[in-house]
């Protein structure tokens, strides 16, 4: 019942933002709202899962990721995440320019990614609010990942 | 972020495959381009800002036309005008200004349905900054343009006080999103003479000289496609026979995707042409890529 209680509370302010199905709620009871309001670890797991098979779909941007180890890929990007988010977890993959200095990329390269990732985002019922928690972390990465 | 995990072997040689952009991608995300304001550039619906109009990135051009209709207590307004962005650089804009008299032309002894155009052709340059990318610092993107302004009728405008038919504007904006606040502010700086936005013409008895003027913005971000804001705008009070008000606004935008957005506010002028209190609605549709 306590613990009800708390998350009852947690997941309040989300829900009055917008009236969507919240992902699977964690068991622990976290300080981190917007960590919640992604599900979690598990939860940032699905949501890159949809929006790397998005990304390997989109017309725009897929001939980017031809030769890509798209598991490794999420793996990592579900790191990445998590880190920005303020999880309990270690990125172990290179630096975002290292990661793509060489590659030549373009703002429209970038921001179709970031589009791709609202859509998994909206589909996991994340809170656009707490969408772009994440979405803060991520946009100064374009200095980094932006060559062309 | 984009291939955090691309594993080893696919490295330098993907510059070489890094393919030829698009002229007219699209690529900005989306409610980036702003939407058309009164005056035809790239902003709110009262405000201009520094952002470039139009979904080209830096690659590539963008571009819309708008039509808006404004309708006050006593007067009535219909616009519309295109705009290119180039290269997320250069904002080109050409509005046209229908304002109608209507009845209270006859009021004003100008007849009634008299009504004044005003032609605004504007330019934009993007100076430094990125109003979305720069999350990691406090600087905002920042702009500075001129708009050039022609009214008809110069010989009643002149003869009401103003000193010319035409004008230019010259001004400087800053545009800043908050995202992790979900609010978008933006504060412009205008240079100018125009009465009641060049619509009673320019400069007049009270004052003739360039006077700054600030446009301030405020809006928050509901979802990547509707954002609701309020605007208030400083107005020169150049002209004897009649005062001008600050004008202030309350606006909704929805982008129903890049390619169409509509804009609806409340918008209060105060006093035009000695007619008190010029509220009512303001209507705009963009069209564009």
């Amino acid at each position: 019942m306590r613990s009800f209680t708390f998350s009852l509370i947690a997941v309040l302010p989300l829900v009055a933002g917008a009236a969507q199905a919240q992902p699977a709620a964690p068991m622990a009871i976290s300080s981190n709202p917007a960590f919640e309001a992604f599900g979690g670890e598990p939860g940032i797991a699905s949501i890159v899962d949809n929006g790397v098979n998005r990304l390997v779909a989109d017309d725009r941007i897929k001939a980017r990721f031809a030769t890509a180890n798209i598991p490794r890929l999420k793996t990592l990007l579900t790191e990445q995440f998590c880190t920005l988010l303020g999880g309990n977890c270690v990125y172990e993959g290179r630096s975002m320019k290292e990661a793509h200095g060489a590659m030549g990329l373009r703002n429209a390269d970038f921001n179709a990614l970031a589009e791709d990732f609202q859509f998994a985002m909206d589909d996991a019922g994340v809170p656009f609010r707490y969408q772009n928690v994440l979405l803060k972390q991520l946009a100064p990465m374009q200095h980094d990942v932006v060559t062309k | 972020m984009l291939a955090a995990g691309i594993a080893g072997p696919v490295r330098a040689d993907d510059a070489a495959a890094s393919p030829a952009p698009l002229l007219f991608d699209s690529g900005k995300l989306l409610a980036t381009s702003g939407v058309s304001n009164i005056e035809g550039a790239g902003g709110g619906g009262i405000a201009t800002w520094a952002l470039i109009t139009g979904y080209g990135t830096r690659d590539a051009i963008g571009g819309n036309v708008h039509a808006t209709y404004t309708g006050l207590s006593n007067f009535n307004a219909y616009s519309g005008g295109a705009a290119l962005g180039l290269y997320d650089r250069v904002e080109l804009s050409y509005n046209h200004i229908d304002f109608d008299t209507g009845n209270t032309g006859a009021k004003l002894g100008l007849g009634r349905g008299f009504a004044f155009h005003e032609d605004v052709a504007g330019l934009k340059v993007k100076l430094f900054g990125d109003a979305v990318y720069d999350q990691d610092s406090f600087i905002p993107q920042v702009a500075i343009g001129a708009q050039f302004k022609t009214t008809d009728h110069g010989a009643l405008l002149r003869a009401v006080g103003a000193r010319s038919n035409s004008g230019v504007d010259f001004y400087v904006a800053a545009t800043k999103v908050f995202l992790d606040n979900n609010l978008l502010a933006n504060v412009t700086v205008r240079m100018t003479k125009a009465n009641q936005i060049g619509l009673l013409g320019f400069g007049g008895p009270l004052d003739d000289s360039y006077r700054p003027q600030v446009e301030a913005s405020l809006a928050y971000l509901i979802s990547k496609r509707f954002v609701v804001g309020a605007e208030y705008r400083t107005m020169p009070s150049n002209l004897g026979f009649t005062g001008a008000s600050d004008w202030k606004d309350i606006f909704a935008a929805y982008f129903l995707t890049k390619n169409v957005s509509l804009t609806a506010a409340y918008v209060d002028l105060g006093t035009i042409a000695t007619f008190k209190e010029q509220r009512g609605v303001y209507l705009s549709a963009q069209v564009g890529f």
